[in-house]
């Protein structure tokens, strides 16, 4: 294996990047908790979404579209527009962590 | 200066045919921009549906393939499918219209959103925000 390849490998392996920091999220978080509740789950109007307990990585696919205008929204891209890919992902590791309001469907049809 | 003087003795003028035209005519501009305005002071012609969880129940059954297997994730990019059992109502209207019309990207959920007409989102929605209720 020549050193080239060795760099790469080891560039690969590691790609995945940086997890997020819940606390440090915390700290970024003021300026979501007027529309959002200071948890997530207290939202202004029934317009915003829940976002506490939501999958961390739906969270930062989320909030990465609405700063580059794939989804199409100005209240989120303006407040996404500020922000660096860190500071989406410590986001999203605060509000991940917080409690769930939000289920799948597995027990929707049961009864 | 006296010449011209001839105080303008008479009484006002009365009212000729000539004012009672141009009265008409402001009367007119009057009715025509009311009638132009009205459309503008009538409610909001498309209120919105108000959505049925009892139909939506069965309309959402789709939803399922993907939103109600537990850790279900999006192939490409890699990432968690939504919990979407207990969302906020009018949210889940919105974010189902925007994918129907192309202002969030999914190719997935917009093939879904493109069957759905505006009283199936509302359906859907509502059954969505209260299907979270757990026993």
């Amino acid at each position: 294996m020549t050193a080239r390849s060795l760099l790469l490998v080891l560039l690969l392996a590691s790609a995945p990047a940086w997890a997020g920091d819940p606390a440090a999220g915390r700290q970024k978080s003021q300026p979501c908790q007027a529309c959002h509740g200071p948890d997530g789950n207290q939202t202004a109007d029934p317009s915003y979404p829940k976002i506490g307990g939501q999958y961390e990585d739906y969270l930062v696919r989320a909030m990465l579209a609405y700063k580059s205008g794939e989804r199409d929204n100005a209240i989120m891209q303006g407040f996404m527009a500020p922000l660096s890919e860190r500071d989406i992902r410590d986001l999203a590791a605060f509000y991940a962590r917080q409690p769930r309001a939000l289920g799948d469907l597995s027990r929707a049809y049961r009864d | 200066m006296l010449a011209y003087g001839a105080p303008a003795g008479g009484p006002a003028r009365p009212a000729g045919p000539r004012s009672d035209l141009s009265t008409r005519i402001s009367r007119m501009r009057l009715l025509a921009a009311l009638l132009l305005a009205l459309p503008l002071a009538s409610p909001a012609k498309a209120e919105p549906p108000a959505g049925d969880p009892e139909r939506g129940r069965s309309k959402a059954y789709t939803c399922r393939g993907c939103h109600g297997i537990p850790g279900y994730r999006n192939v490409y990019p890699h990432y968690h499918v939504p919990l979407i059992a207990g969302q906020n109502e009018s949210y889940l209207v919105e974010a189902l219209k925007a994918y129907r019309e192309g202002r969030r990207r999914h190719p997935t959920m917009r093939a879904q959103g493109l069957t759905l007409s505006d009283q199936d989102i509302a359906d859907i929605a509502a059954f969505l925000a209260r299907a979270g209720e757990r026993p």
